[in-house]
């Protein structure tokens, strides 16, 4: 049992320790949104995941907001660094609020994106008949500690530590078999 | 209480000894390696996958055991084997951590010192045994030398 603590000890002592880390690089530079100023879409919020589609590494966009009035999508552009990207099959989900305001639910599909800005380009016009176009622009900056790759000194550091947890966890099962092992003979 | 219910409360804490300690190690490692390499936290589905991932583990490891006729090094080995599948696969499907085209060197890295590991575990619990062997060998030797 005293051995099992020990080896518990140490685990929290890694834990602690990337999180000690951990405060040390924190960048506050980290999901800044610089929405433009607009009359059209209120409570506009975004959600992003990342998601792996037939093995390839993708980033799904969840982006919502109200409207006083009914709009059409047109077109969604989003810009990444050295790429361009169009949206297309665009179906916002819309539905009536209680308080005469249009809700609008957009889901889609962009390539994997680590670092640098996003930029997202919504075209609409506020009805069918009317083929101006007004644009919504806004972006998205995220911290370079979200890229992925990182250097080999650090994924050597991980790995021993992954290891090092590993090993741990395999004699914490060990001797609480043997004790169990132990207690069944006796 | 009846023995038969006594062994099966005995397996069902051991059970969930198991469980808890999977659960604790895949956590406290992706905790880690989430807020070093990608700057988030776990998010509720990540840690119910966790446990339905260690849940099912624990059965496996029930099983090995439950088989009384492998050594201890053996079930070392495989406890050991599993544990490090676990990690890598959860890492590669569910977190996305170890990738081969994203993230290379953190899965070439991972891979090669899991190895390492292994060769070491092993070389490790050999050691002790012999050390154990041994020193059984010996009482035994005095107790005989005793004797006569």
């Amino acid at each position: 049992m005293k051995k099992i603590s020990k080896k518990i000890i140490i685990l929290v002592i890694i834990l602690l320790m990337f999180m000690g880390i951990n405060y040390v690089i924190m960048d506050t530079n980290h999901n800044v949104v610089l929405a433009n100023e607009s009359v059209e879409f209120e409570n506009f919020d975004y959600e992003i995941e990342k998601i792996r589609q037939d093995g390839d590494l993708k980033i799904n966009i969840i982006l919502s907001w109200d409207t006083k009035e009914e709009i059409f999508i047109n077109h969604i552009f989003i810009t990444v660094p050295n790429q361009e990207e169009e949206v297309t099959n665009i179906k916002p989900e819309s539905n009536l609020k209680n308080n005469n305001m249009y809700h609008y639910n957009l889901n889609f599909t962009v390539q994997n994106w680590q670092i640098g800005t996003m930029k997202i380009d919504i075209a609409y016009s506020n009805n069918l008949a009317n083929t101006s176009e007004e644009h919504y622009i806004f972006y998205i900056a995220e911290g370079k500690y979200l890229e992925e790759e990182i250097s080999w000194g650090n994924a050597i550091f991980l790995a021993i530590i992954t290891t090092f947890c590993i090993a741990i966890g395999t004699f914490i099962i060990i001797e609480n078999n043997k004790k169990s092992y132990l207690d069944n003979i006796n | 209480m009846s023995n038969k219910k006594f062994n099966i409360l005995k397996f069902i804490a051991n059970y969930l000894i198991i469980l808890i300690s999977i659960f604790a190690l895949i956590t406290i490692i992706f905790a880690g390696l989430l807020e070093f390499i990608n700057r988030s936290v776990l998010s509720g589905k990540d840690l119910l996958i966790f446990f339905i991932v260690s849940a099912v583990a624990s059965i496996l490891f029930s099983i090995v055991f439950k088989l009384n006729n492998i050594s201890i090094v053996l079930q070392a080995i495989i406890i050991y084997f599993l544990l490090s599948l676990i990690v890598v696969l959860v890492g590669y499907y569910v977190l996305y951590i170890y990738d081969i085209g994203h993230n290379y060197k953190l899965f070439i890295s991972t891979i090669i010192f899991i190895i390492v590991g292994l060769v070491f575990l092993i070389l490790f619990l050999i050691i002790k045994l012999r050390k154990v062997n041994k020193s059984l060998n010996e009482n035994l030797k005095n107790f005989k030398e005793r004797d006569h």
